[in-house]
């Protein structure tokens, strides 16, 4: 079995994919038969799960019977080091910072000025300036942007 | 006639000046590595509710135009290609740069960027209201079956394998289905979910695929460094007699790009790249490419700027964006109550050649601006991604809660995000994606409508000369990738 790194991406997005399809296929057991057209509004999302999943397949077979090959150079033979965690991190604090404005725990204006904040912090790695500079950015699209875009542009923010 | 109309109007302060914004500020995004025209031209969308419509699409199209030409800066000076339109062109202008004359290949890459602009506009001009009287014929079978095409060409070209850009299609196509079925008002696919009634709205896909995932990615590669080359005592104007010995891979590269861009689904950096081949295969200096040489320049930047005139040609007269960043022009203008396609042209005909007046505006401003502000551009494009991720966040925030004042569309940003950034990682393209989600609305209402004229059979599709003639282009890009491995194959295992 191709075990390689792109092997595995490869089988993860079928896996996903087989159970997005499943998914498709278990909501559109309910809609009811057509009435005024031949097709009805089940039989699109039942079509593209089952092309779906013939895909996913397909996908996986290749993989599965492909002959190991080199891997695509790494992002340390690129000339960079990846931070894969730290763009979990940035998610992270993206996702609190909505949770946070749909819970009602905080509006936008001072939601963005911690968000900017906590982001370029967490970007800047121990870097004063850039933090600094972080929190002046925070205050001005907070504070700022919550002023131009409700009060010019008539857009409500949370 | 209504061309003269149009440019009396677009001559008048507030088009122009919505054409100069849209074109600098398109310069100035497209010319950052890891942003780019799409990014801006999403954010901008939400923006442009209380415009006038002309306006905001005028806008748009300008950020379209002026980001093609801004990743030229960056390709040249920091080998980091803007935007992907851009990437041939890091392969002879930073080499260029590097030998002492960035100037010589900023203004090589001007130059080529305005005439294959207006060249493509010319086409535009030409070729649109033709093909629009021609579209008029097209029934629902026709446009099934030419989307199913341009499906299927845009997933056979893509970068990764021709399954994978199915596959990504086809992702696009389902997360288009939640939400009211418009043809029997059926609620499908919302899981009781009063949130996912209207289903996933256009702007925070578009969103999330094309700038959050960006940004992720962005963050991701964040130690990624480029070594700038200072545009110091370097003449930006290009001298005309110098231009004399590059009018035939010009004007070529011009014709390539626009055609490429008239095929529905294509992007800019295929015609870049099929551009570039050709001006190396008619070369007398074949050799050079890839050393600075000025050919691989204007080669590369006259197509991927003429490629954005050739796909506005479908979409204006069909509807069917011509690029994936078409895709975005296509959900303002229908956010903006403008369907475009061949009735346009009779509804809303001045608008119609206001757009095509306007792209040729617009690529005339960005040469002016191109030249002058060049110098500026490249002084701050390696802006330090700890400022640009969050705020690009926060906009991404503005833009999907304005549109319905609900989290749950910022929500959709995040979660299409990660989905785009896993995808892109693994090598499934992304355009195919959102053409797929784009164009399924389309889709369905054609083949419901074939099969009620047709009382539910499907021999139209291939009895009709027109659909059958998509069909038959659309089989054979399917199964192309699979007889050209087979080939290769088969060469390999050929004695010698």
């Amino acid at each position: 079995m191709n075990t390689t790194y792109e092997s595995i991406q490869d089988y993860v997005v079928s896996c996903f994919t087989i159970v997005l399809a499943g998914l498709v296929l278990w909501g559109a057991k309910d809609i009811p038969p057509p009435f005024f057209d031949p097709l009805g509004s089940a039989a699109v999302p039942k079509a593209c799960a089952y092309i779906l999943i013939t895909l996913a397949v397909i996908i996986s077979l290749r993989k599965l019977f492909e002959k190991k090959s080199e891997s695509s150079a790494s992002s340390e033979e690129a000339g960079y080091r990846a931070e894969p965690w730290l763009a979990v991190a940035v998610v992270g604090l993206s996702i609190l910072y909505t949770f946070a404005m749909d819970a009602g725990w905080i509006g936008f204006r001072w939601g963005t000025v911690l968000y900017v904040l906590a982001t370029g912090s967490i970007l800047a790695k121990g870097n004063y300036k850039v933090m600094a500079i972080s929190l002046a950015l925070g205050l001005l699209f907070g504070i700022g942007g919550h002023y131009l875009f409700s009060t010019i542009f008539y857009i409500d923010l949370p | 006639m209504e061309l003269i109309h149009a440019f009396q109007y677009l001559l008048t302060p507030t088009p122009l000046m919505w054409l100069l914004i849209g074109v600098a500020s398109g310069i100035f995004v497209g010319a950052i590595p890891g942003l780019g025209g799409g990014m801006l031209m999403a954010l901008t969308v939400p923006l442009t509710f209380s415009m006038d419509s002309t306006h905001a699409v005028l806008l748009l199209m300008g950020m379209h135009v002026g980001s093609v030409s801004g990743g030229l800066i960056s390709a040249t000076l920091l080998k980091m290609p803007g935007t992907p339109s851009a990437m041939m062109t890091t392969l002879d202008g930073y080499p260029m740069a590097q030998n002492g004359t960035p100037g010589l290949a900023l203004s090589w890459g001007i130059g080529a960027s305005f005439w294959g602009g207006i060249i493509s506009a010319v086409f535009l001009i030409i070729l649109a209201p033709p093909l629009a009287q021609f579209a008029l014929k097209f029934g629902p079978w026709e446009y099934f079956s030419m989307v199913m095409m341009a499906l299927v060409l845009i997933s056979s070209i893509s970068q990764g394998t021709m399954v994978k850009g199915l596959l990504s299609a086809m992702l696009g196509i389902t997360a288009a289905l939640p939400g009211l079925n418009a043809s029997d008002g059926q609620l499908r696919l919302t899981f009781g979910h009063e949130s996912m009634t209207d289903g996933f709205n256009l702007l925070p896909v578009l969103l999330g695929i094309f700038v959050m995932s960006q940004l992720i990615k962005d963050t991701v590669e964040i130690n990624k460094k480029a070594t700038s080359i200072s545009l110091k005592n370097s003449r930006l104007f290009p001298k005309l007699s110098t231009w004399k010995k590059q009018t035939v891979n010009l004007v070529r590269s011009s014709i390539v790009g626009t055609w490429i861009g008239i095929l529905p689904g294509i992007g800019a950096s295929i015609s870049s790249m099929v551009s570039y081949g050709l001006a190396k295969a008619f070369s007398k200096t074949p050799e050079k490419f890839g050393t600075g040489h000025e050919e691989g320049v204007v080669a590369s930047e006259a197509a991927n700027n003429a490629n954005a005139g050739g796909a506005l040609i479908p979409l204006i007269t069909m509807g069917i964006p011509g690029a994936p960043v078409d895709a975005i022009l296509l959900g303002a203008m229908i956010m903006h109550r403008i369907q475009p396609g061949p009735l346009l042209f009779q509804t809303n005909g001045e608008l119609v050649w206001s757009l095509m007046g306007g792209y040729l505006v617009a690529n005339i401003l960005m040469f002016i601006v191109m030249l002058f502000s060049t110098r500026a551009v490249a002084r701050i494009i390696n802006i330090n991604r700890a400022y640009l991720v969050p705020v690009i966040f926060v906009f991404c925030v503005i833009g999907a809660y304005a549109l319905s004042n609900r989290i749950f569309d910022v929500w959709l940003v995040l979660a299409f995000g990660i989905v785009g950034f896993f995808l892109d990682k693994a090598k499934f393209p992304l355009g195919p994606f959102v053409i797929g989600y784009v164009l399924t609305g389309f889709l369905e209402k054609n083949l419901r409508s074939g099969l009620q004229s047709s009382d539910g059979s499907f021999l139209p599709m291939i009895s009709r000369p027109l659909s059958l003639l998509f069909i038959v282009v659309a089989v054979f890009f399917l199964f192309l990738p699979f007889y050209t491995e087979w080939n290769r194959k088969r060469k390999q295992n050929q004695p010698s």
